[in-house]
């Protein structure tokens, strides 16, 4: 027998979610170009019928997709240019001002963050669903709290 | 964290102002992705419409990018809701099981259990059970089995949703309990994972009970094995103190697969040798974890071993063999070594297929389970 997950109810009920996800680890800019990417992938080697928890798959998949997005100077080229043709208008935007503050924290400890305190996932869930031990998880929300902690601090004064 | 952490609501809140200017998903056209499985007919190329759904989505990217609006007001109720209520779609199916065995551990069972985890050779089992009813279109949500280890009942209830127990159930004992992370699909597939306890070696048999209402058989019943540790090797000082003795290979002997064309970790796919100073080598091991594409190393993620053993020095109950044809279901992964190609079934992860141009092999699961 087989597990027919319907990938259209699926997506049409996590798309929101990643792509909010997608925007906090690269940005608006690219978010859906992430998601896009990380859907087609699935797709393409048919993981999406052999994964019986898509959301957490797919939350994965945007988190290790936008690990690399970061690692491709191309890419940042693009952004960059982007950037830059839309001025210095975003740097007032309250979102922009937002990511800035989480701007120092690794995609990983951004992943961490947001899965914990967004999903309200355990440690436990947030390493399942990114597939690395919970030790890290505890280690790099650790290291994240810490970070922001300090970075909110100032923000407030 | 709780409400008495501060610094947790300034994070939401931070969250919350950083993702608000997230764009809508860009929009995708699914109905030409999902598609039955790949025939045994097209097994050595990834199907068409696999290549048309990617151009379609490509021009789904740029539709969804064009479509960007900037702050769109989602609150932080949409995301609260992990697991959708099903919505039983019309259908004909008027029955339920639950899934094909999905780790070494469950051997030769009938009924479809999952049993995550893994267990070891002589200590026993101690993981979670997962009661998955795969067509749960016309069910209510309620599934119930009794464990019994023979000699001795051990029982317990799953209670979720509708029904509850009835009287002809024990009550749950405090150390067998429902697991986080009961899953529901769209399509009203639903998943219970449930925490065993520490087993013993031996038979052990699960009945359903009736409490799954959809079913049109009164109970389903099986059984399940805690093996003991397979036959060891010829008994060698080296063998008996190597910590990888009873076969999973050392990682320095890996072969590389690669996906999309980069090298997978040996953390998700390990494909190695069986250990040479035990005279092992001739065998060779490939271990995933399930579904394929996690990390075995992961917690919560079964690792699964695959055996090619043709001097059987592993005893184990299955061989592998060579086919003619791939039987149906059985699916292209994207894994890759050089012109093999790996396939798998996209529910029963009993068997691995390794195709190459000129040969198809069947490596089953290893029963009993390796020791690492």
């Amino acid at each position: 027998m087989m597990v027919s997950v319907d990938v259209e109810e699926a997506y049409r009920e996590h798309g929101v979610a990643l792509v909010r996800f997608a925007t906090l680890l690269v940005g608006p800019d690219d978010a859906s170009d992430v998601v896009a990417e990380v859907i087609a992938a699935s797709l393409s080697r048919n993981s999406t019928m052999l994964v019986l928890d898509l959301r957490s798959y797919w939350l994965r998949s945007v988190a290790n997709t936008a690990a690399s997005w970061h690692r491709s100077n191309r890419r940042r080229a693009d952004r960059e240019q982007r950037v830059a043709d839309r001025g210095l208008a975003n740097e007032l935007d309250v979102a922009a001002d937002a990511r800035r503050l989480l701007a120092d924290l690794t995609v990983q400890q951004r992943a961490v963050v947001y899965l914990t305190y967004w999903h309200d996932l355990s440690p436990s869930d947030v390493a399942t669903t990114l597939g690395v031990s919970e030790g890290t998880v505890r280690k790099q929300l650790a290291r994240a709290r810490s970070h922001l902690r300090e970075v909110l601090s100032h923000d407030r004064t | 964290m709780t409400e008495r952490d501060p610094l947790a609501g300034h994070i939401r809140h931070l969250l919350d102002d950083a993702t608000s200017d997230a764009p809508t998903p860009p929009a995708m056209p699914f109905e030409t992705v999902v598609a039955p499985a790949p025939s045994m007919h097209q097994r050595r190329r990834r199907p068409w419409w696999i290549v048309v759904s990617a151009a379609a989505l490509l021009i789904g990217v740029v539709a969804g990018l064009a479509a960007l609006t900037g702050r769109d007001g989602t609150s932080r109720s949409n995301f609260e809701e992990p697991h959708a209520t099903a919505t039983a779609p019309a259908s004909t199916s008027t029955w339920c099981s639950v899934l094909p065995a999905l780790t070494p551990s469950q051997i030769e069972a009938t009924i479809r259990v999952d049993i995550a985890g893994a267990g070891t050779c002589t200590d026993g089992f101690a993981g979670t059970l997962t009661l998955i009813n795969s067509s749960g279109d016309t069910c209510t949500s309620d599934i119930m089995a009794n464990l019994a280890p023979t000699g001795d009942r051990l029982w317990f209830a799953s209670t979720s949703g509708n029904g509850g127990a009835t009287g002809r159930w024990e009550p749950l004992p405090d150390d067998l309990v429902e697991g986080a992370g009961v899953m529901e699909y769209p399509n009203g597939v639903r998943s219970w994972p449930i925490q065993l306890p520490p087993l013993e070696p031996g038979t052990y048999s699960l009945t359903l009970g009736s409490g799954i209402t959809c079913t049109t058989s009164a109970r389903f019943e099986a059984t399940f094995e805690i093996s003991a540790a397979p036959d060891a090797p010829p008994p060698s000082e080296s063998c008996d103190t190597a910590p990888l003795a009873t076969g999973r290979p050392t990682p320095d002997e890996a072969t590389p697969w690669t996906l999309d064309g980069c090298d997978v970790s040996g953390e998700v796919l390990l494909d190695r040798p069986g250990p040479a100073h035990c005279a092992w080598d001739s065998a060779r091991v490939i271990v995933i974890g399930w579904p394929i594409g996690t990390s075995y190393t992961s917690a919560n993620v079964p690792d699964l071993e695959y055996v090619r053993d043709p001097l059987d020095v592993f005893k184990l109950r299955t061989q592998y063999e060579q086919l003619d044809q791939l039987p149906d279901g059985v699916v292209d992964t994207g894994y890759r070594r050089q012109s093999t190609e790996l396939w798998m079934n996209q529910v029963d992860p009993s068997s691995i297929y390794l195709v190459d141009d000129t040969s198809i092999e069947r490596w089953p699961l290893a029963v009993p389970p390796l020791c690492a």
